[in-house]
């Protein structure tokens, strides 16, 4: 399955944001490209996972809030959550194998005591 | 889902698809050689639209034959990346032609689905393809993001400048068909019956 559900108001955000367990959260733009290209390496991730990751996408123009509240100043970003709480981020295009490495290895990272900060 | 990303399969193609039996001259011509290659009856959608300008679908015809009879790199290996470019550019058309042609290239379904994943971990090739794999995915999604360390990566599994070059013209060739496919909103084959629902999948999921 190649798309992600989007996120089209604040209290899908909310509801994304309360529900327990991981959360690839893709901030796009209408006009970016790369954001196009790599939504179905996120979508394949989260297909792939058998339910042990989320993925939604976001309109960053259309949701000017959140994307202040995460500091957003670029597309695409990915925010990695876990229960709602931010964990990791990263931006520009990735490959599928290099998102599994990375959700695996920030949640490994977290499980150690090593989390980054993914607000910054 | 309609638009840049998706075909209407509600539409009918935007060229002629000239049938078999009704194509003369230089599209018989064409017709005819892909059938010689291919058996009788296998003149794909995509070369019937290719047909409008036969000398240019001879060229692309014969370009692909080059590219998967000759070079380093497996059939499989080729028609896996074909396969996932599809499904990355949501071409419904490539998805049944490429997948088909992967499982005829020896892959299982659970192989098949892991192109479609994009995870070539479990298709079965080998470390140096899934390596070229993921630099292709790579280079399709954004080629400036491609740095010296990808190269040398390449290098220590063994690539050569052949199969980069192999890989990078894999990605080409899917990317053009699929471009052409959307663009003339061009369905997928009737001889054709494995994953020929794609496109309805990605319409209910959007």
């Amino acid at each position: 399955m190649a798309t992600l559900s989007e996120l089209t108001s604040a209290e899908r955000v909310d509801a994304a944001l309360a529900a327990p367990g991981l959360l690839v959260l893709e901030v796009y733009t209408q006009s970016c490209v790369i954001c196009r290209r790599i939504e179905p390496m996120v979508a394949a991730v989260a297909v792939a996972s058998g339910g042990a990751v989320r993925a939604h996408k976001l309109d960053a123009e259309r949701h000017a809030e959140f994307a202040a509240k995460y500091n957003i100043r670029g597309v695409p970003t990915l925010l990695l959550f876990r229960d709602g709480r931010p964990i990791s981020r990263r931006s520009g295009f990735s490959t599928a194998s290099a998102l599994r490495d990375w959700i695996g290895t920030k949640v490994c990272d977290e499980a150690c005591g090593r989390s980054d900060h993914a607000r910054t | 889902m309609t638009g840049q990303w998706s075909r209407d399969a509600s539409t009918p193609p935007f060229v002629d698809l000239v049938p078999i039996e009704q194509a003369t001259g230089a599209r018989k011509e064409f017709y005819d050689e892909i059938e010689r290659l291919r058996g009788p009856g296998r003149v794909s959608n995509l070369f019937k639209a290719y047909a409008a300008f036969p000398a240019l679908a001879k060229a692309n015809f014969q370009r692909l034959k080059v590219l998967l009879s000759q070079g380093n790199l497996s059939v499989k290996f080729k028609e896996a990346l074909m396969t996932a470019l599809a499904e990355a550019n949501k071409c419904d058309y490539c998805v049944s032609f490429h997948a088909t042609a992967l499982r005829n290239a020896g892959a299982s379904d659970e192989e098949v689905v892991a192109a479609l994943e994009f995870d070539p971990d479990r298709i079965g090739l080998s470390g140096k393809e899934k390596a070229l794999f993921n630099y292709a995915l790579k280079a399709n999604g954004d080629p400036h993001s491609i740095v010296a360390a990808d190269i040398e990566e390449l290098r220590r599994k063994g690539a050569s400048d052949c199969d980069l070059i192999e890989t990078l013209e894999t990605v080409n060739t899917g990317n053009s068909f699929n471009l052409i496919n959307g663009a003339l909103n061009v369905g997928p084959d009737d001889f054709l019956s494995y994953m020929k629902g794609r496109g309805e999948l990605w319409r209910k999921s959007a």
